[in-house]
C-alpha cells in the first residue's frame, strides 16, 4: 500500500527506474542497469542509490536473492499516478487555492448534504412551473 | 549616492504610507459594490479598480517624486526646485538632506513590502510547481483545452496563466451527467475567456501596496462575481436550470469524497448562485477588466511622467501642509 513518503514526484532518474520496474514486474540493479546501457552516466553504483532510495521511499520492496535485492514496485503506476495526483490536487486546493485558480464550485466550507436536498428541491419545483 | 538613496526612501515611504491610507479608506468599498445593482461582470471590473488603485497610487507618488531629479541628472530637462523655497523639497540634486524621519518610514515600509513580496512569491512559486506536477499527471480529454487528472479529488478549475486550460478530474467526468458535465466546463471556460486565472495571479501583488490583509474581502468579492459572471455565461448555452442543477451534482461530488479544500466563498455561497440562476438574475456581460486596466492604469502613469513636475510640487506643498 502506498504512503505519503510514495505519493511524491520524482526526479528524472527515479522515473526511469520506476518505468523498468514497471515493466519487468521485478528487477534487481543490474537487470535495470541493463535497460540503461549506453547511457554514460548511469553507473551500478548510481542505480543502486537510486532503487535504495525508492525503496525508502515505499515505492518498492525488495527480498534478497543471493548477494544481492529483487525489487518489485508496491503499486502500480496507474495506482501510484492517482494516489500522487490526489495529493498534488489536495495541496494545491487547500495551500494554494487563493493562487490563480478558478472553480466551478468549492462546496467545501458550509455546504451539506441537507443544503444541497432543499436545493435540489428548488430546483426540481423550477423546472416543473410552465 | 546618499541623496539618491534618501530621495528614493523618502518617496518609497510617502508612496506606501498614501498607498497604505488609500487601502484603509475604500476597505469596506467591495461590501458597497456587491450591493450595487449591476451585472457581475460589472462588480468584477470594479472590484479589480479598487484592488489597483492603492497600487496605482503608489506608483504614480513614485515616479512623481523621483523623475524631476532623475529628469535634471540626466539633462532632459531641468527642475526647478531652487527657484522655489516655501515648503519642503523632495529633490535629491539641490536638497540631498531627505526629512529623516520620511527615510526610516520610507526604509520600514519597503523592507515590510519586498518581504511580503518575498512571501508571495515563493507561495506561487510552490504553486506553479505543484500545479506543473500535477498537470504532468493529466493526460488531453477529447474535449478541447481539457486535460484529465487521476484521482478521486474533484478538480474542475481553470488554470494557467501562459497555457490557459482546464483540469477536471476523471472521477468528476465519470460522475457528472453529460449535461451537467458541458454545463460545468461552459463555466470554466468563461473565467479562460475572462483571464481569471492571470487576474487571481496579479490582484496578490497590486495589494502589496495595501495594509496587510485589507485586500481580502476585495479578492472574496471579485472572486463571487466573478463566479456569477461565468454562470450567466454558461446558462446562455445550457440554461439557467441545467447549471444550477450542475452546481449542485458538483458539490455533491464534493461533500462526498476526499475534501478539495482551497478557498471558502462563505456558507450560503453556493445557494446564492442556485438563487440567481434560478430568479433569473444571471445576466451576461463581457468582461472589461483588462482593457479598462490597461488604459486606465497607462493613462494614469502616461499622465505621472508627462507632467511630473506639477504633480512633484502638488506632493511637496501637500506634505509642507500635513507636516
Amino acid at each position: 500500500m502506498l504512503d505519503d513518503r510514495g505519493a511524491a514526484p520524482l526526479g528524472e532518474l527515479e522515473t526511469r527506474v520506476m518505468d523498468a520496474v514497471w515493466a519487468a514486474r521485478t528487477a534487481t540493479v543490474r537487470e535495470v542497469c541493463g535497460v540503461f546501457e549506453g547511457d554514460a552516466d548511469r553507473a551500478y553504483t548510481t542505480i543502486m542509490t537510486t532503487m535504495d532510495r525508492l525503496f525508502r521511499k515505499g515505492l518498492l520492496t525488495r527480498v534478497k536473492e543471493g548477494l544481492s535485492w529483487r525489487y518489485a514496485a508496491v503499486s502500480t503506476r496507474e495506482e501510484w499516478e492517482r494516489a500522487l495526483a490526489e495529493k498534488l490536487a489536495t495541496d494545491l486546493l487547500r495551500e494554494h487555492g487563493e493562487t490563480g485558480l478558478a472553480a466551478f464550485v468549492d462546496a467545501a466550507a458550509g455546504a451539506d448534504g441537507a443544503l444541497l436536498d432543499r436545493l435540489e428541491a428548488m430546483i426540481a419545483a423550477r423546472r416543473s412551473r410552465p | 549616492m546618499i541623496a539618491w538613496l534618501g530621495l528614493g526612501l523618502g518617496a518609497a515611504g510617502i508612496a506606501l504610507s498614501a498607498g497604505w491610507a488609500l487601502s484603509v479608506a475604500t476597505v469596506a468599498a467591495p461590501l458597497l459594490v456587491e450591493r450595487l445593482p449591476v451585472r457581475p461582470a460589472r462588480r468584477a471590473d470594479l472590484l479589480v479598480g479598487f484592488s489597483a488603485l492603492p497600487a496605482l497610487l503608489v506608483a504614480m507618488l513614485a515616479v512623481t517624486i523621483v523623475a524631476p531629479s532623475v529628469l535634471h541628472a540626466t539633462g532632459l530637462r531641468v527642475d526647478h526646485c531652487s527657484v522655489h523655497d516655501h515648503h519642503l523639497h523632495l529633490c535629491a540634486i539641490h536638497h540631498p538632506d531627505a526629512p529623516p524621519a520620511l527615510v526610516a518610514i520610507g526604509a520600514l515600509l519597503l523592507a515590510a513590502t519586498i518581504g511580503r513580496a518575498a512571501v508571495l512569491a515563493d507561495a506561487q512559486r510552490r504553486a506553479s510547481r505543484t500545479l506543473g506536477d500535477l498537470d504532468a499527471l493529466a493526460r488531453p480529454a477529447s474535449l478541447p483545452g481539457v486535460r484529465l487528472v487521476p484521482g478521486r479529488v474533484p478538480v474542475c478549475h481553470a488554470v494557467g496563466v501562459a497555457s490557459p486550460r482546464i483540469l477536471l478530474a476523471r472521477s468528476v467526468a465519470a460522475r457528472l451527467s453529460p449535461v451537467h458535465l458541458e454545463a460545468a466546463l461552459a463555466h470554466e471556460r468563461a473565467h479562460l475567456e475572462r483571464r481569471d486565472p492571470l487576474i487571481l495571479s496579479l490582484l496578490p501583488w497590486a495589494q502589496l501596496a495595501c495594509v496587510p490583509g485589507a485586500g481580502r474581502w476585495t479578492l472574496s468579492a471579485y472572486r463571487r462575481a466573478a463566479e456569477q459572471s461565468c454562470d450567466a455565461v454558461a446558462a446562455l448555452a445550457h440554461g439557467p436550470v441545467t447549471v444550477a442543477a450542475a452546481l449542485v451534482a458538483m458539490a455533491r461530488l464534493q461533500i462526498g469524497g476526499p475534501a478539495s479544500g482551497g478557498f471558502a466563498f462563505g456558507e450560503t455561497d453556493i445557494e446564492h448562485r442556485v438563487r440567481r440562476l434560478l430568479d433569473g438574475h444571471a445576466v451576461h456581460a463581457p468582461s472589461l477588466t483588462i482593457p479598462a486596466g490597461l488604459a486606465i492604469g497607462g493613462g494614469l502613469l502616461g499622465f505621472a511622467f508627462a507632467a511630473p513636475e506639477s504633480l512633484h510640487h502638488a506632493v511637496e506643498t501637500l506634505l509642507h501642509f500635513i507636516g
